[in-house]
């Protein structure tokens, strides 16, 4: 791992393709405290008030919003280092202010004045008079995570379900009859339990996996128990890879976008749907390749050694197999994030998948195309979306060339 | 090659099925009561009359065949029959199979239902109730019918308290009745009753007249064909049918995606052949910096780009903006040749912006097959025996990086489409992305089934026949795939 990195690390568009991602993912962490309307700290002659903060810690600050805190001149106020936030209209500077013309601000008594160079809307507003900049920030942060953790969430249900496939293809699942049996009795006691109401219809989530759990314990011991006699202890091999490969190929051929469009049409429009989606359509591309590593690094002769000294399926698979398939699982992990967000982009550019509220690089390109006048509404979020995407690929590529060298 | 043909094949009709069932569970999850639209759109809802509205409900939930199961087989416990599925009203029904699973009695809970429904009626009709009463009553019945615990129903049953206001005798008759239903299954267990599964098959259901139509419904207006036979329902915006919407748009998208990869695959032979052959010049160095920005370039930032550029009356305005032809129509001496021409600035914006992130693809997928190819032994024999530089990479490497090329220029197909959702919708292009959109901004559901159901018959088929080419053309494909499998 540490040599693949310094070797991608002496290529001059790996190094910054990282440290751009890093910066872009520091925006996007603390985007509250960037872009900000609200002050972060107010010092008057009597207390001190962090407004941001105790923002985020609780939902109401308890300041009032009426108050328009860059005119005030008591105390101290410091600012953000963009002083407005995300979406909200800025009604002296509304209708498409471009980032060179000039920008209002309204004083106290009502009268507008010359906006101070410290409130500018740097890269421009848009129709309602919302801070571009502002804007890009804020979608930096709902872009990264939508990407981050649907990756993140493909990733563990591919290495699941692939590295399963991949250990038990080299080392085999034998089962005997009596498991199989009581396995096949379970199903059937939870097609009963979930598929007829009335069982535990008015039972809590928490309750419900705790039956499942415990006739999931009991149903092994009784395998275990059937497996003693004679009868049921013939072993029979259970062909759990060919079942997953199969598997892979049905889901691979669905058409993704328009799958994900329909349940977006369908279904409300929440940032966990549009997750889910992702993973349900994404976690067949990470099965097949850590599958087929799983494969590549069992026929290993130090993986032998390892069973030969008496390591346990878990210790090998946790101390021998992982580490050694990082490399590869983190180069198909840092893809899927940019195409995740992507798509995720594509589908608020077309109003689908975000909620609306939500202001992301997709709406606000979507908003310039309204007025195509304002090219500074499409070329700031997606100059910032194309150098993101193609920074993940330049890194996923660097360390994939590491790979194969 | 057997065997990858059955199994292939075998793949497709699983996710083909699968397809299907998804479709036909978001038909099932469509939001509101489709009885109740089908009323709604059929005009006759009389306002005020609750009764004759519900009389008409539960004709045409018959006439449409509601009460067969939707499935081939049902799945339920002793306490539950399957013949509840024959009552219209889903909260009557919702109601029923709570207190039959909670007593497992369903017969006494039914009769206990029809009793109450009974003395609703036997209150609304008697003469000799005052009328404050009569009020008070009926909200009490109305009460005990939401009421799905047992425990519930007996404390309202208790707190009966107009024995002496009511003066009809049938009323009471009934009253006492309902009490008696109730006694009989009020401490009754459902006990192991829950845990005996009844699985039913059923030949006659909702998904298999979903997708092969059924005969009887002939006789009513809403008839319906199936979607084995091309009949997906009807748009619930513009009420035309699904399928001549989609056939429509469809043709457009066909047509501009088809030209879109020609156009790619034709064009990035000879520049991934320059780039390989002079690979040690200092454009060779810089263009895969290039190459991957505009690969890695999303489709709506160039396409609303270019737009704002080359379609601005304030800064070029040299192409329409909209559309695929005027808006007035062509007029009708002109040839086909001429009506190509007028379209071809409408779709030079899009064509440009489609075509570019996929010419960087396949660029990119040809050169480095090419120089794969280039450390192989063939090409060191050519080599030797003298070959020129320009003979062994057009003629020698060339031809085996082709195949790779069309098959992955087949699967690229599905994505076109279905990327061409966006592009569709900045150059407003009326062809299937357009049209889908404005189904989910209306939520028109069955458009949006029929798009689904189409995109994803078209994409499985293409994905299986691209594997089977590809095996065909280039049998080494297979063994290394029987390699990766077996390994």
């Amino acid at each position: 791992m540490n040599n693949i990195w310094k070797g991608a690390w002496k290529k001059l568009s790996f190094r910054w393709a990282t440290r751009f991602l890093f910066f872009v993912g520091f925006i996007a962490i603390f985007s509250p405290f960037i872009a900000n309307e609200q002050p972060l700290a107010i010092c008057n002659q009597r207390e001190i008030q962090l407004p941001v903060l105790q923002d985020l810690l609780k939902s109401n600050s308890g300041l009032s919003s009426n108050i328009n805190w860059k005119t005030q001149n008591d105390g101290v106020v410091i600012f953000s280092l963009i002083p407005y936030s995300a979406g909200k209209g800025d009604y002296a500077n509304a209708d498409y202010r471009s980032p060179f013309s000039n920008q209002k601000m309204v004083a106290n008594q009502n009268e507008e004045i010359e906006l101070p160079w410290r409130f500018r809307h740097w890269l421009g507003t848009d129709l309602r008079g919302a801070d571009v900049l502002a804007g890009i920030i804020n979608g930096a942060g709902i872009s990264l995570s939508i990407g981050f953790l649907s990756a993140l969430l493909a990733l563990l249900v591919g290495l699941i379900i692939g590295g399963t496939a991949g250990w038990l293809k080299e080392f085999g699942l034998e089962l005997s009859i009596g498991y199989c049996l009581s396995m096949f009795i379970f199903s059937f006691f939870l097609c009963q339990l979930f598929f007829t109401d009335g069982i535990i219809m008015n039972a809590s989530l928490l309750s419900k996996t705790a039956i499942v759990l415990l006739a999931l314990y009991t149903f092994l011991k009784f395998g275990k128990l059937l497996s003693h006699y004679h009868l049921f202890s013939y072993k029979i091999k259970i062909p759990i890879d060919v079942i997953v490969l199969r598997m892979i190929e049905i889901f691979s051929s669905f058409p993704k976008i328009v799958l994900i469009l329909v349940f977006a049409g369908f279904f409300n429009a929440s940032i966990g749907l549009l997750i889910f989606l992702f993973v349900f359509t994404g976690w067949p591309d990470f099965a097949r390749i850590i599958r087929a590593e799983f494969i590549r690094q069992s026929k290993f002769n130090f993986i032998e050694a390892a069973r030969l000294s008496g390591a346990s399926n878990i210790r090998i698979v946790l101390r021998h197999i992982l580490p050694n398939t990082f490399v590869p699982i983190m180069v198909i992990f840092v893809y899927a994030i940019a195409a995740y967000m992507l798509i995720e982009a594509g589908l608020s550019f077309l109003g689908v998948g975000v909620p609306p509220a939500e202001v992301t690089w997709g709406s606000l390109m979507a908003s310039g195309k309204d007025n195509l006048n304002a090219w500074w509404l499409i070329l700031f979020p997606g100059t910032i979306l194309s150098l993101t995407i193609a920074s993940f690929h330049t890194v996923a590529e660097g360390l994939q060339k590491q790979l194969t060298k | 090659m057997i065997q990858l043909l059955i199994r292939r094949i075998g793949a497709l009709f699983f996710s083909l099925a699968v397809i299907v069932i998804i479709g036909f569970w978001l038909t099932q999850a469509m939001p509101g009561d489709p009885v109740q639209r089908m009323l709604n759109t059929s005009n006759d809802l009389e306002a005020g009359n609750s009764e004759n509205h519900s009389k008409k409900y539960d004709q045409l939930y018959y006439q449409l065949d509601y009460e067969i199961p939707n499935f081939y087989f049902t799945w339920t416990n002793l306490c539950v029959p399957d013949s509840f599925y024959k009552i219209p009203q889903l909260n009557r029904r919702n109601q029923l199979i709570a207190l039959s699973s909670q007593t497992g009695n369903p017969m006494k809970v039914y009769v206990f239902k029809k009793t109450e429904e009974q003395l609703m009626l036997q209150i609304s009709n008697s003469n000799k109730i005052k009328k404050e009463v009569k009020i008070e009553l009926q909200s009490y019945v109305n009460r005990i019918q939401l009421l799905s615990t047992t425990g519930e129903i007996a404390t309202a049953i208790n707190n009966f308290k107009w024995y002496n206001e009511i003066k009809d005798s049938v009323v009471l008759a009934c009253v006492d009745q309902l009490k008696e239903h109730f006694i009989s299954f009020e401490h009754a267990k459902a006990g192991v009753k829950l845990w005996v599964p009844v699985i039913k098959f059923h030949s006659k259901n909702r998904f298999h007249q979903w997708l092969f139509g059924s005969n009887n419904l002939q006789a009513t207006n809403y008839d319906y064909n199936g979607i084995v036979h091309g009949d997906l329902g009807y748009s619930t915006v513009s009420h035309r049918p699904v399928s001549s919407i989609l056939q429509k748009s469809f043709k457009i998208t066909f047509i501009l995606s088809t030209f879109t990869i020609f156009i790619a695959v034709f064009f990035s032979i000879p520049i991934a052949i320059a780039l390989v052959l002079y690979r040690n010049k200092i454009i060779a160095h810089i263009a895969p910096g290039i190459l991957l920005f505009i690969y890695t370039i999303p489709v709506f930032f160039l396409g609303t780009l270019l737009l704002m550029i080359f379609a601005n009356p304030s800064i070029i305005s040299l192409f329409p903006s909209s559309g695929i032809a005027p808006a007035e129509g062509f007029n009708s001496s002109l040839s086909s040749w001429e009506i190509f021409l007028h379209t071809l600035p409408y779709l030079t914006l899009p064509l440009i912006t489609y075509t570019i992130g996929s010419l960087a693809f396949f660029i990119r997928l040809m050169q480095a097959s090419l120089i794969d190819q280039l450390n192989t032994d063939y090409i060191r024999t050519a080599r030797a025996k003298g070959a020129s530089e320009n003979r062994i990479i057009c003629i020698h490497a060339l031809q085996n990086c082709l195949i790779p090329l069309v098959t992955s220029a087949a699967t690229a197909f599905p994505a076109m489409i279905s990327g061409s959702v966006i592009l569709e919708n900045i150059y407003s292009i009326p062809g299937m992305g357009t049209e889908m959109i404005h189904a989910v901004q209306n939520l028109d559901y069955p458009v949006m089934i029929g798009f689904f159901l189409i995109m994803g018959v078209v994409t499985i088929s293409i994905y299986a026949l691209s594997d089977l080419l590809n095996n065909f053309f280039d049998p080494r494909i297979h063994y290394k795939l029987k390699e990766v499998s077996n390994e």
